[in-house]
């Protein structure tokens, strides 16, 4: 059935939505380049199953757990990397996510390392299981509606025109006397809560997690996300992760000689994204550059 | 007015790139729409035809055993719809890209299941496909064959889940008992940090403690790794009768033997599989000469050679022999099963049940009661003067 099929896909547009938006929180609405934030990913997946599998913690908890412990090394990442910025910062955050990626690898007697998770169960609420992908979908826009809302509300605060302000001009900012290093870090951690939470919502919907799930590829997934929806635009994230994720899935359908199948998917496909960057070089909804 | 001219360029660039793209999609789909086209030429009608999917990685690291399945499949598919096919249904391949992550696997395998309405998915190659497309395929009775994964994990994952290669149950015991076998005791242990080196390791480690011997060293190096000596010198520190190198790519794993032999490590070494490669004996040199290790069989069926032959013809140098032919065995494992039950998969998973003694081209297997084969076909290799030679 062809219901089947797009549930499967919109439960990925789901996650990988409010993936993208708490990344553009801080890319985007802060100005903070952290290519870790797939590391928060991994953390959200990794923390999830670990409590409901190995702990036997009931899932609800273990998915905020898995949120707040990233929130937590969103928290340890901006202390790190507190006197960078730009470029260095990208820089750092990207080593975060090999040293959190290799953690996932060599930790073994925790992650299993290179041989991943496999039989995670599906998520269960005070003994109600979800029995299909109809209601994971359900749960997964009942979540991610909230995330976004939450994070929609957040941006458009007085806190949110702080964290704009932070990106635009940090040292006027301070000069006003406001603390840019709280500010920094109170949006990387509430980037990284809804990242660990995405996290969570992805291991126990594949149901098997392995370390190459977190990988420099999917950073590069998701910065294309934000980067075509626009930067700082949560509209753009959202529309942006439908595009992203559907038009692969879309080039399924072309029936390109099996011999050339795998290259010539990859190709038109960037070819597409290449058309919308030169269409729209500031993203589809973006109003701002990033320098 | 230059800065004019660049953002028209641009534009009209992007504008024509995108009308081309267009027009490729379009002639793509009329060619698609009309017919689709075996590999000999033949026309195939969509129409009744039996459709099978294939997921393996198409792009990405292991792109080149992805296209290795997919091009042995599609010479076995094309061999049986020139004979007319399967009770005078043709069968049709239909290829998707799982590249070896869980994501792509599961996108891949509701697409085959939900929209192409295949009953019968061949894959997936890397492990970690295969496991996260079994809950979407055992639930709705889909026949799940794979003839690359090699995880343990796989073997209790499902009832409609087969494969026809060998798992790190049969590797690591056969290598343990080899060595205690050849009288060493003290082991030291080089394994690559990768899903089936480390596998391999964990129960290597268990069984050759079983059998009396001691693990003096046990390192673990990260995947790509180019320099070892932290290794080697621990490995040197336990003073061990022999070593087993247990990489997962050639490269590494004759960068390390070489390595070994440079830090003045003369202790016999052995192996798994990676020496078969061309690659690896170049570019370790002398360092390997004497080196025994562990392999996937040769294909030394006549149908076997056959098929290689044909396979160098058409494709090029295969990536490995055994994956052509687990591949090749595959499809027709599969036909036979469509002869008998059309397709119905529950029949199909009983009847692939009762297969015993298959006569494939890697040799004559059949499935255990949890749908591994029951025949391992593995045999001791030794590099001698630069080539390898088949020891039993």
């Amino acid at each position: 059935m062809i219901e089947a099929y797009l549930i499967h896909l919109l439960i990925l547009v789901g996650i990988y939505s409010v993936l993208a938006v708490s990344l553009n929180l801080a890319l985007g609405n802060t100005g903070l380049m952290n290519m870790g934030h797939i590391a928060f990913f991994g953390i959200g997946a990794y923390t999830s199953v670990i409590f409901t599998k190995d702990l036997g913690v009931p899932f609800f908890a273990a998915f905020l757990i898995a949120g707040l412990l990233t929130s937590v090394f969103g928290f340890i990442l901006v202390y790190a990397t507190r006197k960078l910025r730009g470029d260095y910062l990208a820089l750092a955050t990207l080593g975060f996510s090999f040293v959190i990626y290799s953690l996932m690898l060599n930790w073994s007697s925790v992650t299993r390392g290179p041989l991943g998770i496999p039989g995670i169960s599906k998520p269960c609420f005070f003994g109600l299981c979800i029995a299909n992908n109809l209601q994971y979908l359900i749960f997964v826009l009942i979540i991610s509606a909230i995330s976004i809302a939450i994070m929609y509300i957040i941006v458009n605060s007085s806190f949110g025109k702080l964290l704009a302000a932070t990106r635009d001009d940090d040292i006027g900012l301070r000069a006003l006397g406001k603390n840019t290093f709280m500010l920094k870090s109170k949006a990387l951690m509430i980037s990284a809560f809804f990242a660990g939470i995405a996290g969570s919502l992805f291991a126990h919907y594949i149901t098997y997690i392995d370390p190459s799930s977190f990988m420099l590829s999917e950073v590069i997934l998701i910065f294309t996300i934000v980067i075509v929806g626009g930067i700082a635009s949560i509209k753009g994230s959202i529309v942006s992760t439908f595009l992203i994720i559907l038009i692969p899935e879309l080039l399924r359908f072309l029936n390109i000689p099996s011999s050339v199948l795998g290259p010539a998917r990859q190709i038109i496909y960037a070819l597409i994204l290449l058309v919308i960057v030169l269409w729209r070089p500031k993203g589809l909804f973006g109003k701002i550059d990033l320098e | 007015m230059n800065k004019k001219f660049d953002k028209n360029f641009w534009y009209v660039f992007g504008t024509s790139v995108g009308i081309i793209v267009v027009a490729v999609l379009i002639v793509m789909m009329i060619v698609d729409l009309s017919t689709t086209k075996g590999l000999t030429g033949q026309v195939i009608k969509n129409k009744d035809s039996i459709k099978l999917g294939l997921i393996t990685p198409l792009t990405g690291d292991a792109a080149s055993f992805g296209q290795a399945e997919l091009d042995a499949t599609n010479i076995a598919i094309d061999e049986i719809n020139s004979k007319g096919g399967v009770n005078g249904r043709l069968l049709q391949l239909i290829p998707e890209d799982g590249r070896c992550n869980g994501r792509d696997a599961t996108s891949a395998a509701q697409k085959l299941i939900n929209i192409d309405k295949v009953r019968i998915i061949l894959g997936g190659a890397c492990s970690g496909e295969t496991l996260a497309i079994a809950p979407i395929s055992e639930p709705s009775k889909i026949i799940l064959f794979a003839a690359f994964s090699s995880s343990p994990k796989i073997s209790d994952a499902g009832e409609y889940i087969f494969r026809n290669s060998p798992t790190d149950n049969d590797w690591a015991p056969i290598m343990a008992e080899t060595l205690t076998k050849q009288g060493y005791k003290k082991v030291a242990v080089v394994t690559e940090n990768t899903d089936y080196a480390m596998g391999v390791r964990d129960i290597f480690k268990v069984k050759f403690k079983e059998l009396g011997g001691t693990i003096v060293a046990d390192e673990v190096y990260s995947q790509g790794s180019k320099d070892f000596r932290t290794q080697i010198l621990k490995v040197k520190d336990g003073n061990p009768d022999v070593i087993f190198v247990n990489p997962q790519d050639d490269v590494s794993g004759a960068l390390l033997a070489k390595q070994l032999r440079e830090l003045g490590v003369n202790t016999p070494f052995y192996s798994a599989f990676f020496l078969s490669s061309p690659k690896a004996i170049e570019l370790a040199g002398s360092a390997v000469e004497g080196a025994t290790y562990l392999d996937v069989r040769d294909l030394s069926t006549n149908a076997g050679k056959a098929l290689i032959e044909e396979y160098k013809r058409e494709k090029g140098t295969p990536v490995s022999e055994f994956i052509i032919g687990a591949n090749y065995d595959r499809v027709y494992i599969i036909k036979g099963a469509l002869e008998k039950c059309s397709e119905d998969t529950t029949c199909i998973k009983n009847y692939l049940y009762t297969i015993k003694n298959y006569e494939g081209v890697i040799g004559t297997y059949g499935f255990k009661s949890n749908g591994d084969m029951d025949t391992v076909f593995l045999s001791m290799k030794r590099i001698v003067n630069g080539t390898s030679i088949v020891l039993e």
